[in-house]
Order: C-alpha cells, then sequence, then structure tokens
C-alpha cells in the first residue's frame, strides 16, 4: 500500500459548492500531514480515481452529496449505507456514480475501506466560489478527517 | 402502425441533460430529440476577465475526462494569441500527456460502457462478477493511461505541469523508462480486450448512414495533438486559425443547444471521424487490430466508432513507446519559458477522445482574456446524432419499446457524448 490513510478531495470547482471536496482537501494539505497520510484533489474523474484508492489501505472522500439536507450539513456515512439515485445504465462515461466505481471495486474482490464525508450542496450551477452555509462547514469537515484514527497512525501518543 | 412514446430521462443536477425523446404516431416520427445542455457558454464567461496563464487551470477543470484536452488545447490557444512557439521537448511532452488521455478514456468507454451492451448486461458491475478478468484487464489499461499522466505532468488528474512555453518539471529518464516497460507489459492486455470485442463486434446493430466526418489531419503522422481540419467532402486542408470557415455553429428552434454544420447539415467528429480520414497514418499495430475487429475505412456506421476507439488504444500504446524513445534519445533539459506578452487572437486545436475541440481566445495587452469561444466535440456531434436517430428509428420501429429504448441509448452511447457538468453530483437516499 502507498499509504496509509488518503483524504479524497472529488468535485468542480467550476460548479459552485460542487467544489467543496477540492477547497477542503486543499487546506488540508497545506498543513503538515502525518507520514503515511495523503490528501489528494482527486477532480471529477469518477472511475479514474480506482488506483488511487486501491493504493491505500484507507479512503476518505470529501465531496458535496445530494441527501435531501439543509444546506452546509454535514453526514458521514459508508458507500453500502446509501442508494445511489443515478441510472444504472448510463449514456456516457461522464455520468459514472462515485459508488459505482467503489461497488465495482468489491465486485472485483477487492473492498476498499472508504468512509465518505458529505456535505449538503447549496447551489451547483456553474461558477467559482462557495456559497457561505458549505463554506462554514469546512472546518468541521477538516476536524472529522483528523480525528480519524488512521490520521495519526499506529504509533501515536495516546 | 406503430404508436410509441421514448422517454429516456435521466436523473441529473439539471433539467434537459441527456434525455431522448421519441414519439412515434401511427408508424411516423412526430418528435425526435438529443437533448443536451450547451455547456461550454458557462465557461467561457468564466474565462474573460482571467490573466492569460490561468486559462489552462481553469480549462482542465471543465471536464474529469477530457481534462488533459481541454488544457492542451487552451495551451494552444493562448500561445497563438501570445505568438508564442513551444519547443520539439515540450511538443513531445504534450503529444505523451495526450496519448495516456486518448487511452484512459477510450479503456473505460469501450469495456465500461460498450463491452456491458455486447454482453446483454446492464452496466459493468455484473461483468465484475462473470468477466472479472476482462475487467481487471481494462483497469490495468486504463491504469497506463493514469501512469503517463502523472509520470508526464505530475499528477494523474488535472495535469499541473503542462503550462504556457514548457513544463514546470520534467519526468526524469529512469520514470520515463519504467514507463516503457509498464506500457510493454500490458500490450498482451491489450492483445486480449482486441479479440474479445472482435468476436463480440457482430452484435453492434448494422446501420449506416453516409456522412461528412471532420478531424485533423497531418500527412506524417496519425494527428491528434495538431494538424489541419480536413474531411472526406472537402479533402483540402484548413488551418485551425480558420476553424470558423469549417465548423458552423447555428441556433436551431427546437433546441437549446446549437447544432454545428460543414459541408452538409451535420457532421460526425471523433474516433470513427479520425479513423476514416487518418487510418493510412497510423501504426501497424493498430491496422492489424482494424482488421481483426473488421474496420475498413470508409466505415458508416456510428456504432462502429467504439470500434474505432480500440484500434486508437492500439496505436497510442505504440505511439507512447516511440515517444519515449524520442524523449531518451533527446534527453530531457530544463528549459527558459518566458515570453513576452501581446494582445492577440489565437486558436488552438486538439483531438480529445471525443473528436475536435477547439479552444480560441481573444488577449489584450495587458495578458488579460478578454473573450474565448470552445467547441467541444460533443457540440459538433449533436446534429448527427439527431439525424442518425431519424434514419436509425424507422429501420427499428418493428421492435418492442424497451429494444427501440435500448437501441437508442446504445447510438448515444457510440457517441460517446461529454455531459460534462451536470454529471458529477452524487445523489444518494439513505438504506
Amino acid at each position: 500500500m502507498k499509504r496509509r490513510l488518503l483524504i479524497l478531495g472529488v468535485g468542480n470547482p467550476l460548479m459552485g459548492d460542487d467544489g467543496v471536496g477540492i477547497e477542503a482537501v486543499r487546506r488540508l494539505a497545506s498543513t503538515k500531514l502525518p507520514h503515511g497520510v495523503e490528501a489528494i484533489d482527486g477532480g471529477s474523474s469518477g472511475a479514474g480515481l480506482i488506483d488511487l484508492i486501491s493504493e491505500s489501505a484507507e479512503t476518505c472522500i470529501i465531496d458535496a452529496v445530494d441527501m435531501g439536507k439543509s444546506a452546509g450539513a454535514v453526514v458521514e456515512f459508508k458507500p453500502e449505507q446509501v442508494r445511489s439515485l443515478a441510472s444504472e445504465r448510463p449514456l456516457s462515461m461522464h455520468q459514472t456514480d462515485l459508488l459505482g466505481v467503489l461497488n465495482l471495486m468489491t465486485q472485483l474482490g477487492d473492498p476498499p475501506k472508504v468512509a465518505i464525508i458529505a456535505v449538503q450542496p447549496e447551489n451547483v450551477g456553474p461558477g467559482i466560489g462557495l456559497s457561505s452555509k458549505v463554506e462554514r462547514a469546512i472546518p468541521e469537515l477538516i476536524r472529522r478527517v483528523r480525528h480519524r484514527p488512521s490520521f495519526d497512525g499506529p504509533n501515536a501518543a495516546l | 402502425m406503430k404508436n410509441v412514446d421514448v422517454g429516456v430521462h435521466y436523473v441529473t443536477r439539471v433539467e434537459g441533460h441527456g434525455n431522448i425523446v421519441l414519439n412515434v404516431r401511427s408508424g411516423r416520427i412526430e418528435k425526435l430529440e438529443w437533448q443536451i445542455v450547451e455547456a461550454p457558454r458557462f465557461f467561457e464567461a468564466m474565462l474573460r476577465g482571467r490573466r492569460h496563464d490561468e486559462a489552462a487551470d481553469l480549462s482542465c477543470r471543465i471536464c474529469g475526462i477530457c481534462s488533459c484536452g481541454h488544457r492542451l488545447s487552451s495551451l494552444q490557444g493562448v500561445e497563438a494569441a501570445l505568438g508564442i512557439q513551444p519547443s520539439e521537448q515540450t511538443v513531445l511532452l504534450r503529444k505523451l500527456l495526450l496519448q495516456g488521455e486518448e487511452l484512459s478514456s477510450h479503456v473505460l468507454h469501450v469495456c465500461f460502457l460498450i463491452l456491458p451492451d455486447l454482453l446483454d448486461v446492464p452496466s459493468v458491475i455484473p461483468l465484475a462478477s462473470s468477466h472479472p478478468e476482462v475487467v481487471k484487464k481494462a483497469l490495468k489499461l486504463k491504469k497506463l493511461g493514469n501512469e503517463i499522466a502523472r509520470v508526464v505532468s505530475g499528477r494523474h488528474i488535472h495535469a499541473l505541469s503542462a503550462v504556457l512555453n514548457g513544463f514546470t518539471k520534467l519526468p526524469t529518464e529512469q520514470e520515463l523508462r519504467d514507463l516503457k516497460a509498464f506500457i510493454e507489459g500490458c500490450l498482451p492486455d491489450l492483445k486480449d480486450v482486441v479479440e474479445l470485442v472482435a468476436s463480440l463486434a457482430h452484435k453492434l446493430p448494422q446501420f449506416k448512414r453516409e456522412t461528412e466526418y471532420l478531424a485533423l489531419n497531418r500527412s506524417d503522422e496519425y494527428a491528434l495533438y495538431n494538424g489541419d481540419i480536413v474531411s472526406n467532402d472537402n479533402p483540402h486542408p484548413t488551418p485551425v486559425s480558420r476553424y470558423r470557415g469549417r465548423v458552423k455553429e447555428h441556433i436551431v428552434a427546437h433546441s437549446s443547444a446549437k447544432h454545428a454544420r460543414s459541408s452538409r447539415q451535420s457532421f460526425m467528429v471523433g474516433a470513427l471521424a479520425r479513423f476514416n480520414l487518418n487510418h493510412a497514418q497510423l501504426h501497424d499495430d493498430a491496422k492489424q487490430a482494424a482488421e481483426k475487429l473488421g474496420l475498413k475505412a470508409p466505415e458508416y456506421n456510428p456504432f462502429m466508432n467504439s470500434v474505432a476507439q480500440l484500434v486508437e488504444i492500439a496505436h497510442c500504446v505504440r505511439e507512447s513507446l516511440n515517444l519515449i524513445d524520442r524523449l531518451l534519445e533527446k534527453g530531457l533539459k530544463h528549459e527558459d519559458r518566458s515570453y513576452p506578452i501581446r494582445a492577440g487572437l489565437g486558436v488552438g486545436a486538439v483531438e480529445v477522445p471525443r473528436g475536435t475541440l477547439y479552444h480560441e481566445y481573444a488577449v489584450d495587452s495587458k495578458g488579460l482574456i478578454t473573450d474565448a469561444n470552445l467547441v467541444i466535440p460533443t457540440g459538433q456531434n449533436h446534429a448527427s446524432i439527431e439525424e442518425d436517430m431519424y434514419a436509425f428509428v424507422p429501420t427499428i420501429l418493428d421492435r418492442s419499446k424497451e429494444e427501440i429504448t435500448h437501441l437508442l441509448e446504445m447510438l448515444v452511447r457510440a457517441y460517446d457524448p461529454c455531459i460534462s457538468c451536470s454529471a458529477h453530483l452524487l445523489r444518494v437516499e439513505f438504506t
């Protein structure tokens, strides 16, 4: 495994709040991270993330997710706890669902250890910049990442 | 006489994305639309007022799959506006980066979207159980594409180091040698995937519509990174700076997106167009793959676009090896990337997986972008998809509604359309 913990921000910073994952990871990456932890900007590449995830013992994905909650709400979940509302038979690779990608890895016999830290977006139309409710959620996202047992590693002082 | 209503409506963030609408009454098509939003306009607005050296960083975010292509086309457009001529080393590295993107994208499309159709399963997920070896080979080939991007550009998504007039960081010779070994290790997997698709290609719908095909062209290589615009109707090469004379966008009453025409009412871009126009410049491996797959120019079946993509995968693998050899032969050197800023107008054009991608910029004397025009391949294919549907539907009206729906979806999938800005947002419900 290349790394103990991968913090993967996904989304499109040109589409409003869809860039929240990218911004969270940008802030994390500018701090000193423990050895074995990497914060990576995964962009909006969907199936392109398989390699990064399979090289990591644990992955924490930060993303804007429509959960039907109020804007800025932060929810952490595992892929098996949700049902994606995307189509099973996509028209295009651009519709390749992140959850579908994770499911694929599981079907191939290599189930990744993944948690998703999700933020309910307010506005995901074209535009650069986060809405204030979503921007205010970023410290909470970062806090949840830093408090993961795997963040400080097995030899961290108790 | 047949009455049929097909409404393929995909759950997306904004209404009207990626929808197929078909209404047939008494055997006559009353309404037939491929609805897709006109994405580039938003991004053009975002680019206006920005510094010329921000264009590539913004453009590469337009699309997660065609990220590199946007970046390269954007760099070319700004360089053309400023009169910058990048060095041979820069061009070789960019070409290698582009091979990586073509590879990744085509492998994903052929193996994750088209193979399920050919194997009669709804998606790649069941394939992982029924044909795990194929899926693993596909992932290995896709990883190859990502590795090329990572070695050349420092990151395998949204290429970092490719900038105006050069690269901020160069790969080491050892990294290039390791990459070469990895590519060579993938050749057997590529052969297996070609053989599998060759055995299934007869299941693609037999449908032909003769039309105009446009692509960049060079006499000395299979044009991907640059070239002049040619078509079968008009083989006289047009420099990309004069693309508006060949790619004519116009508003259509029934659709929110513009249609594009050239010599006829529509034209097709992408792998099939490139194959039809430039097959003579393919590497031998690719020509052999084409033969094995039953692909011969001129091919007028749009479903064969995916087969052409597989031929291009074979070409890009060989081309990557050749490019690495050239770079190792020359040796990599740090180069001066400075350039003077001046006002200008320039067009960049690159063959990305889905077709020709144009980035046109107007830059003022302070180096700010005053105007931008992006012409994406899917926008150019929009009218072709609809014309195909109009010709295809009457030949399948005797089938069930489910079959008609599936066949129309397959037709759209064959074009590998870019539904970029709508597709990312994950929507879930808690179980």
